[in-house]
């Protein structure tokens, strides 16, 4: 799988809700060795319906200013979505949907 | 978000379109796709290799039929039918704004259609032997 096809797939909730596509996913390089580094896992997604400012990262980047772009940005992008790898349910990588379990609880990074 | 003690990357932000330089500090290319790929069971996704070259381009910017042909073509005009579009994480050797790797910029897609050129077209004109010179 292509990380192009990841950031296509739609997210939705256990009883079907959309939570909008895959903006980002964050990588943690903590994984068995390969070669002489561990391998980067996925660990995080970013989910949004709209990707306006995204890649800017004033999300989940960690750029602070200028405090005027970041808050404009940050009001454009108030349905993002941070999502732990393991509340996912199923991820169905032909039709590029990604089910999230029951348990899962939305929360603001 | 709680941060990891290891080393985290955020790979839409942090890896795409970032330039890559090969062991010579020659500028080779970009970061076009990432290859992720599942544990045995199905439960960890990790990111396996860098993408770069102009089929995994195209692939991602929507032409997949045309991405996949231009990557079996390059992958053709090499001597072993590798894929030199595909740079393993292994060989990584720095990631930052500028990401390091252990290849030569020769041996990758980026630089495909010269080597093309010099060992087929290039190298049957006569007195090419000195077109170094």
């Amino acid at each position: 799988m292509l990380l192009s096809e990841l950031l296509a797939t739609q997210v939705c909730t256990a009883d079907g809700s959309a939570l909008g596509s895959v903006r980002d996913i964050r990588l943690v390089q903590d994984g068995p060795l390969d070669g002489y580094d561990a391998r980067f896992r996925v660990d995080l997604l970013v989910v949004a319906r709209r990707s306006v400012g995204l890649r800017l990262g004033y999300h989940h980047g960690g750029v602070r200013a200028p405090w005027l772009i970041r808050t404009i940005v940050l009001a454009l992008s108030s349905e993002v979505h941070t999502i732990d790898w393991d509340d996912i349910d199923q991820h169905d990588v032909d039709a590029r949907r990604i089910t999230l379990r029951p348990t899962w609880t939305p929360r603001r990074p | 978000m709680a941060e990891p003690a290891a080393r985290t990357l955020w790979a839409g932000l942090e890896l795409l379109d970032r330039q890559l330089r090969d062991r010579h500090r020659v500028l080779c290319g970009n970061v076009d796709d990432v290859e992720l790929t599942y544990s045995e069971d199905r439960r960890i996704l990790y990111a396996t290799a860098i993408l770069s070259g102009p089929g995994r381009l195209a692939r991602r910017m929507g032409g997949r039929r045309l991405g996949d042909w231009l990557v079996a073509f390059i992958a053709g005009t090499t001597n072993d039918n590798h894929d030199p579009s595909r740079i393993p994480f292994r060989l990584v050797q720095s990631l930052g704004p500028v990401i390091d790797l252990a290849v030569d910029a020769a041996d990758l897609a980026a630089h495909a259609t010269e080597r093309w050129v010099r060992d087929h077209v290039i190298s049957h004109i006569p007195g090419s032997d000195d077109a170094a010179e």
